[in-house]
């Protein structure tokens, strides 16, 4: 009995080391990729914050325009690094879950380096508008900034990086389903609907160019809310069980939160086009769905800390629970946040000011960005069989992430809020919104400059392992100098893998 | 392990499948649009129709109200007048007083010694 439960393991072990190898090239290249667009819009986001208080910061570059400079970062911040890493973390985890492992890398591969060359492009189009001739002109869409013909090409890509997924749901052997594969699934089919929908209603059909604008706004809601958010919490619910070697706390919670985002998501965005003249039931369904974000903020809040609850060390030891466990804490605050700035009071204060980026910020970055790492940090050992190389770049990376964020986020809240009372002050001229809000903004451009520091040691640190110069140890890198026991299950799962060769 | 499950054909059949699936979100967007477009140009045109005729009165209103031929003899009177006019033998232009001179930098008294 115990020689065939032996060998099960076995057979399972290669089976993951063979699902493992198939990803290989795709994951690791989207993973770094994404590392060097991160960094790139770290330094975009840091001039545009600059120029919002010091206009004639680096005024001499036209490309540098604080319009251009601000959708370049956004648009890098979230197809540069946001897609390509969520587009990592799901094949991965898709293929993990299924149990099966990918037929298609080349594909995948060659599609990844189409996404990337349409970002590339998409960015020169905002940043060289006006100046590098017809071929190089942004849409001028608030949100979708990248020229109509670069959403096809994405969106194109999209299905070429996930079809194999979905096939592997199809196909995967009969039994359970796990959440995080509701999820996946779920991010896979809606990110295609909300794309092709926006692409058509704003750069193909001819409608009103105000529906349009709010139907691009709709879109940079709901790609955050259906497929940034999605990946992030499959993320999540998988590495919660898998590190600290419960089942997750209740399955009931689970498909609670699970349909709650289904029903809210695809609602949020149009409340920033709160009192344009469109039918105004549109922007307050989309307040009125950003407040009620803490439903399933909430849910899955307490159903992964209480999933991890009591494992403590885990959470202190291992950089993946850590970093996930961070961003989980952080989504139920960004629940709180979207339902202090997005309600009646609120709305009218975070509209126009810092307030409405500080949420984007807390969501892309603190929510998203920090589920990713702490997948990265168990996903990337795993296909390179390296170990990662130094326990302090994880740290630093860590602290100066979250000391980073939080910066950004309060200095952002806190002076939109007082920049949006001076500019509903009409007793007051508008320059007073602006003067109230310019001493934190200089706290966001110092803020921007902790999270460039954080992320050129996590950059340097993936690249290393992309060039296969991790550790070869079977000792996970922990967050601690001496450890007896491993909160990633069995020690040295990674050279388990035994006679499995690259 | 069910292996029933996972054959070529499954995998074709599903490649297919959510291919479709994706297309059918722009032709469900291509279909529903004459349902969900609203009527932009139609109202466009409607005002339109009252907005021209709307001009049109009030340009000739303004045509009817304005008197062409007395509005002519109005500047063409006096200006028929100020042209008859010639100079009164004797009188002299007023000119103005040119300004005073300032000693010019390098022109000033060098300093007592």
């Amino acid at each position: 009995m115990a020689e065939t439960t032996s060998n099960a393991d076995s057979l399972d072990v290669d089976l993951r080391a063979t699902i493992d190898r198939s990803l290989r090239h795709p994951v690791m290249f989207f993973f770094s990729s994404g590392a060097v667009w991160l960094a790139l819009s770290i330094v975009l986001g840091l001039i545009a914050s600059a120029k919002k208080h010091a206009p004639d910061f680096l005024s001499c570059f036209s490309f540098l325009d604080a319009g251009k400079v601000d959708a370049a970062h956004m648009s890098t911040l979230t197809y540069g690094w946001g897609a390509q890493a969520a587009f990592g973390m799901l094949i991965w985890l898709m293929a993990r879950l299924s149990r099966k492992e990918c037929t298609a890398s080349g594909i995948i591969l060659v599609a990844g380096h189409i996404w990337n060359a349409a970002v590339a492009y998409g960015v020169l189009c905002i940043m060289g508008s006006g100046s590098l001739g017809p071929w190089f002109e942004s849409s001028g869409v608030a949100g979708m900034e990248f020229p109509g013909g670069v959403w096809v090409v994405l969106l194109v890509s999209f299905i070429m990086i996930s079809i194999w997924s979905l096939i592997q749901f199809q196909v995967r052997d009969a039994g359970h389903v796990y959440v995080s594969q509701w999820y996946l699934l779920a991010a896979m089919l809606w990110l295609p609907w909300i794309m092709v929908t926006a692409w058509l209603f704003v750069f193909v059909f001819d409608g009103s160019p105000l529906m349009a604008t709010g139907i691009a706004s709709w879109f940079k809601g709901t790609v955050f809310a259906l497929f940034f958010l999605p990946v992030a919490l499959a993320s999540a619910y998988y590495l919660a069980p898998k590190v600290t070697g419960r089942p997750v706390y209740s399955y009931n919670i689970a498909l609670f939160g699970f349909w709650s985002l289904a029903v809210i998501g695809p609602w949020v965005g149009m409340q920033k086009l709160a009192g344009a003249p469109i039918p105004q039931f549109l922007p307050a369904a989309g307040a009125a769905a950003m407040v009620m974000i803490l439903i399933p903020a909430l849910s899955v809040g307490v159903n992964i800390l209480r999933t991890v609850q009591g494992h403590g060390k885990a959470i202190a030891l291992s950089p993946s629970m850590r970093f996930t466990a961070s961003g989980i804490v952080l989504f139920v605050g960004y629940g709180v946040l979207s339902f202090a700035l997005n309600n009646n009071i609120g709305l009218k204060v975070s509209q126009f000011s810092y307030a409405g980026y500080g949420l984007d910020i807390l969501g892309l970055y603190g929510v998203f960005s920090l589920c990713a790492f702490g997948a990265i940090y168990f996903i990337v050992p795993r296909i390179t069989r390296r170990e990662w190389l130094s326990r302090r770049f994880i740290r630093w990376h860590f602290y100066l992430s979250l000391y980073g964020l939080a910066s950004i986020v309060i200095c952002a809240v806190v002076g939109g809020v007082f920049q949006g009372q001076g500019t509903e002050d009409l007793t007051q001229p508008f320059l007073t919104g602006a003067r109230r809000a310019a001493a934190y903004g200089w706290g966001i451009t110092f803020a921007w400059g902790f999270l460039l520091l954080a992320n050129l040691f996590f950059c340097l640190h993936l690249l290393l392992m992309w060039a296969r110069l991790g550790r070869r140890s079977s000792h996970p890198t922990l967050l601690n100098k001496h450890h007896a026991e491993s909160p990633h299950g069995p020690e040295g799962e990674v050279d388990n893998y035994g006679s499995a060769t690259i | 392990m069910d292996h029933t499950r996972d054959n070529p054909l499954k995998r074709f059949a599903a490649f297919w499948i959510a291919a479709l699936l994706i297309a059918s979100f722009a032709i469900a967007c291509v279909i529903l649009r004459p349902m969900t477009h609203g009527d932009v140009t139609t109202i466009y045109d409607m005002k339109a129709e009252a907005r021209i005729e709307l001009v049109s009165e009030a340009r000739a209103a303004q045509e009817a109200a304005l008197n062409t031929a007395g509005l002519e003899k109005a500047i063409t009177e006096p200006s028929d007048n100020l042209h008859k006019q010639v100079p009164t033998p004797g009188s002299k232009p007023l000119v103005a007083p040119a300004p005073a001179e300032t000693p010019k930098e390098d022109e000033k008294p060098a300093p007592a010694e």
